[in-house]
């Protein structure tokens, strides 16, 4: 009996040698991976693989895309000068964007696969808590900057994860101090705040502490949008109905962008005092139509040409030229959230040389960030409290003027305050909340 | 011929393929690196999953709301290890279990009478209720930052750092090929044969005396089961579970994995995970601004000019393996 | 009684725009018998169309007062392109395939046109609120209002009209429902049963991008809009009855009043309320309010 000659369709040939073609790339890249050296050497490896992971699509695509930037051009700068200890790094750019488990598996990618040396960045507080056990478990320095929750260092002990940049304990006990001190007959608050650890912990920050400082102030309402939103119609309707002396929220980036162009128009700045904690990249984003009177401050405390000050310290200056420069436009906080994670690993490394005298392991870099002080682009940080994994530095408040910055058109900052680092952090060993309930009533820290 | 030669070659080509997986895939570990023992165990985990989804396709019905059973396992695990301090995993799978079996019990009473579009879109609505439930109770499931999951003990015995994901692989073989087992004894089963029958005309059936709901209902309780085991899997493997496990483009994808399988065999969906997990991987890597569009591509393809899935492709070896060995039984 | 007055407003404003998302989708559903997943895509291309296109429009200096049009301009522009694209090269292959086949089909094209938008407009967001602006704001219930929310109600009461002008009015639209009715007597008496398809999917379309252009002046464009619509468009859809615009009506505003509710005397469950009521009124009434049932042939 003959064998019935089966058709193969044009497609299903296309198919199959799609799943060959990709059967191929998926061996040769698990050749290659095989054919690297394998353990650690006592001399310098022949590169530092560092991946940078930031927001590279979505609403947060400028924040994250201004760190990344400033994450190459700085690495860019190191390695011209020598790299460190001799070793010049790379770096791999990663898009943070589709979910907490998209990430957890990236980041076991970048660690087993492309095999990285460390990890920086992490703008979402959601990722920076499910990777930050899992670096753990992978034994791989991860410094985080963006992403500030305070549950991070608060719930549970780390050995590799680490934030080189401040959390959002110092800016919302900043926040406070500030629109106290700007509003000292506030009597009612609302929250706008998104629906997960960022806006929860913020939240619960500012509301601890202005129950402090304003014994006699009353919440009227809070509301959580879903992260991810770009849509609050209702949730302006429903503050405006409430009409509050003060707004808080911790909105941030894109998102917070999208509330401002909602809310302007409908007399939301007008009618109540807005505090956007992290609200200084808006300032740049929407420029000139940025309404004022807005209290703003930066995401890590930084607000472009107050601080880092390129007045004040000459690494700062150069850095600002450079950038500019090179992109044709002005760093934001989260450049400077990316340069200092950096900082921070560079001078982890180089203090862990020193002490030892050749390249180190994971562990002796590890131990060397904790607790370490260090400079960057002039702002002092110190990596003091969750046992020595957790930045503080300065905070910087202010409100949104009539005058524009003369080259970037952007409304400057009026009646600025610089809060020095321990007025707005709790001692060492104290979680913020405990800190902040221990103030006197009706007077701060 | 020897006793055992003849015992072996005389069961069903499907067992023997059965039997053939697990060997291959038992002595995979020592040629891939750890990264791709990761992808293999969630590929392995999903496709316990897609089981169940193509259970439903051979009636004929195709749920775009599986997705809650997957979040209904994963957080079975979240909550057993946060709430009731569970610490062994095989307890954990079984919890897995109780809750998606008691889910897809209580919701198939509901589900099982409808048909076509409105089985789609009732699965979503309540996949959608779900996900509305895990996103906003924020202080129980944790929102959208999701639950974190530290590793099981695995049957009392707790495995080291190092050997951690190896052990990880292997639990999650084992429930896997006990899952195409069972499988294939439903699908050759008279159960599994009504419910093909069903996808062909429904009245017939009843005509004939078999009962249509009864089929329907056994079958969407095991795919609710399937689902929540794949769940439990993958929370163990991933080690953190969130609230989008429930949402419908989770759903969308089980379903498109089982498409891109097929629906031949209990082998094609693990064909089906293992292809999508590794391509959607290295897709992501080498583009990744263009992966959904290669994906939706594959898809479209393979319904205008493969609608049997990737496993169709085998049928011709397939049609040669079981002339050969039924050629070597003489 | 203010609030009550705020989530009537509220719940209108979110109806209108409910309906103008899913009273595509049900139209085509009605005429082509196909639920098309890619509803979200052709909301999102009309939405980034739009809005690329006030961009543009504004470069050149003129009135911004003209942007309107330029919104509609691009939607149907958007419509009729993309329309009549996924109609003729891949809806058509699928007809007379199981609709579980046609849903697995438009979904694909969802994912694939995703990350086309991604392609030509990038993944910054994007932003072009002047439309949104200029209008200015009222007082209305003790709140202040945006005017520019108060087109969504108008544009979806015009878009409604058009359809039923279409429908009941024109002898295309006898024809349609003469398709709608039976198609293989249809094709018998000598209509073009696939050009009237071809038509159908385009009007649909060039309602989705309408409701996607005009809601872009409000939020910021970016990629992944069209996920959050599909579902909601579907809930809509499923509650009113699929195929029936009256449905879709009743739908968004049912929807629309619950959700505001919701946000203000339960913000909790605000998430909850659409797929609650499509659960239970598909539970109960599985055709939906003014769909009908389908009779199975044997």
């Amino acid at each position: 009996m003959k064998a019935t000659v089966r058709k193969f369709s044009f497609m299903s040939i296309g198919l199959v040698g799609c799943l060959i073609f990709y059967g191929i790339v998926f061996c040769v890249s698990i050749a290659f991976a095989q054919t690297k050296p394998a353990s650690p050497v006592p001399k310098a490896p022949k590169e530092l693989k560092v991946a940078l992971v930031d927001f590279l699509s979505g609403p947060p695509a400028k924040a994250g895309t201004a760190a990344i930037n400033a994450g190459r051009l700085f690495i860019e700068q190191i390695n011209g000068a020598g790299g460190i200890g001799g070793v010049k790094i790379r770096p791999i750019i990663v898009d943070e964007a589709g979910g907490v488990e998209k990430q957890v598996t990236e980041y076991r990618r970048l660690v087993l696969d492309e095999k990285v040396d460390a990890v920086l960045g992490y703008l979402s507080s959601a990722d920076c808590l499910a990777i930050a056990p899992v670096a753990d478990e992978l034994k791989t320095l991860t410094i985080f900057n963006g992403s500030g929750t305070s549950k991070l260092f608060e719930q549970r002990d780390y050995k590799y994860a680490f934030r080189a940049v401040n959390y959002e304990g110092s800016e919302n006990v900043a926040a406070a101090l500030y629109v106290t001190s700007m509003k000292p007959d506030l009597k009612t608050i609302v929250g706008i705040n998104q629906d997960y650890a960022w806006g929860r912990d913020s939240w619960e920050t500012f509301e601890h502490a202005m129950r402090r400082l304003k014994p006699g102030a009353k919440v009227l309402e809070t509301l959580w949008p879903k992260l991810g939103a770009v849509e609050f119609s209702a949730e302006i309707s429903k503050s405006l109905a409430a009409k509050p002396d003060v707004l808080h929220t911790s909105l941030w980036a894109g998102f917070l962008d999208s509330f401002i162009k909602q809310a302007a128009p409908r007399g939301v700045f007008k009618e109540t005092q807005v505090v956007a904690t992290v609200g200084e990249r808006s300032i740049v984003t929407i420029g000139k139509d940025m309404p004022e009177g807005i209290i703003v401050g930066g995401r890590g405390g930084f607000v472009p040409y107050i601080l880092p000050d390129p007045k004040a310290n000459a690494e700062a200056k150069k850095f600002y030229e450079i950038y500019e420069a090179r992109f044709g436009e002005m760093p934001i906080a989260d450049s400077f959230n990316m340069v200092q994670d950096i900082l921070a690993m560079k001078a982890a490394y180089e203090k862990a040389i020193k002490a030892y005298g050749r390249w180190p392991t994971t562990e002796e870099v590890v131990k060397a960030l904790e607790f370490l002080q260090f400079d960057s682009l002039g702002v002092r940080v110190s990596m003091a409290l969750g046992k020595g994994h957790q930045a503080i530095h300065p905070q910087v408040f202010g409100i949104t003027g009539s005058q524009r910055h003369p080259k970037w058109g952007f409304p400057l900052l009026e009646k600025v305050k610089i809060y020095p680092a321990e007025k707005v952090n709790p001692p060492s060993t104290v979680k913020h909340l405990d800190w902040i309930n221990s103030w006197p009533e009706g007077k701060g820290p | 011929m020897s006793l055992l030669r003849k015992r072996l070659l005389t069961q069903p080509p499907m067992l023997i393929a059965i039997l053939g997986t697990l060997i291959i895939f038992a002595l995979v570990p020592l040629f891939i690196p750890r990264w791709g023992l990761f992808l293999l165990t969630v590929a392995w985990a999903k496709a316990i999953l897609v089981l169940g989804i193509v259970f439903l396709l051979w009636g004929g019905l195709v749920s775009f709301g599986h997705g809650l059973y997957f979040a209904v396992g994963a957080y079975a695990v979240g909550f057993g290890i946060k709430v009731l301090g569970i610490r062994e995993g095989l307890v954990l799978v079984g919890l897995g279990i109780i809750a998606g079996g008691g889910m897809s019990c209580l919701l198939g009473l509901l589900l099982a009478r409808y048909r076509g579009i409105f089985f789609a879109l009732l699965n979503m609505a309540f996949s959608m209720v779900v996900y509305a439930l895990l996103l906003k109770f924020y202080r129980i499931t944790g929102g959208t930052d999701g639950i974190s999951i530290s590793p099981p003990t695995l049957a009392g015995f707790m495995p080291s750092p190092t050997s951690l994901r190896l052990v990880h692989y292997y639990f999650t073989l084992g429930i896997g090929i006990l899952s195409l087992y069972g499988a294939h004894r439903f699908s050759s089963s008279p159960l599994g044969y009504s419910l093909r029958a069903i996808r062909n005309n429904e009245v017939r059936v009843e005509y004939m005396g078999a009962s249509v709901r009864r089929a329907i209902y056994i079958a969407y309780v095991l795919s609710g089961i399937l689902a929540a085991i794949g769940g439990v899997l993958t929370a163990f493997a991933v080690g953190h579970v969130v609230p989008e496990y429930s949402y419908w483009t989770q759903s969308a994808e089980f379903v498109f994995v089982a498409i891109l399988g097929g629906t031949g065999s209990p082998l094609a969906p693990l064909a089906g995970s293992i292809v999508f997990e590794f391509v959607r991987n290295y897709a992501f890597k080498l583009s990744p601004y263009t992966w959904q569009l290669s994906l939706g591509i594959v898809l479209l393809l393979i319904i205008l000019f493969l609608p049997g899935g990737l496993w169709s492709l085998t049928k011709p070896f397939a049609h040669r393996g079981t002339k050969w060995i039924l050629q070597l039984n003489r | 009684m203010t609030t009550l007055t705020v989530i009537l407003i509220d719940g209108i404003i979110f109806a209108s725009w409910l309906f103008l998302v899913s009273v595509g989708l049900t139209f085509i559903y009605g005429v082509l018998r196909i639920l098309n997943v890619a509803h979200g895509s052709l909301y999102a291309l009309g939405a980034y169309m739009g809005a690329s296109m006030v961009l543009l429009y504004l470069k050149t200096g003129a009135t911004p007062y003209l942007t309107y049009f330029v919104l509609l301009v691009a939607a149907i522009f958007m419509g009729i392109v993309a329309g009549s694209f996924i109609e003729t090269i891949f809806l058509r292959r699928v007809y007379k395939r199981e609709e579980e086949v046609q849903l697995l089909l438009t979904f694909s094209l969802f994912l694939i046109l995703e990350d086309v938008i991604k392609l030509i407009w990038g993944v910054s967001p994007y932003f072009a609120d002047k439309p949104y602006a200029l209008l200015g704001q009222m007082r209305l219930g003790g709140v202040i209002y945006a005017s520019y929310a108060f087109l969504l109600p108008g544009i979806a009461l015009a878009s409604g009209a058009t359809i039923w002008f279409i429908v009941n009015r024109t002898r295309f639209g006898k024809i349609i429902i003469s398709v709608i009715t039976d198609r293989e007597i249809c094709t018998s008496m000598g209509v073009n049963v696939p050009r009237i398809c071809t038509f159908a999917f385009i009007i649909g379309a060039i309602l989705a991008a309408l409701g996607g252009a005009f809601t872009a002046p409000m939020t910021a464009l970016v990629p992944g809009i069209g996920v959050e619509v599909i579902v909601l468009a579907f809930a809509v859809v499923a509650i009113g009855g699929m195929g029936s615009v009256g449905g879709a009506v009743l739908g968004s505003l049912m929807v629309g009043l619950a959700r505001a509710a919701a946000i203000h005397l339960f913000p909790e469950l605000d998430l909850f309320t659409i797929y609650l009521v499509m659960s239970l009124i598909l539970l109960f009434r599985p055709q939906g309010l003014f769909g009908e049932v389908e009779v199975r042939r044997i």
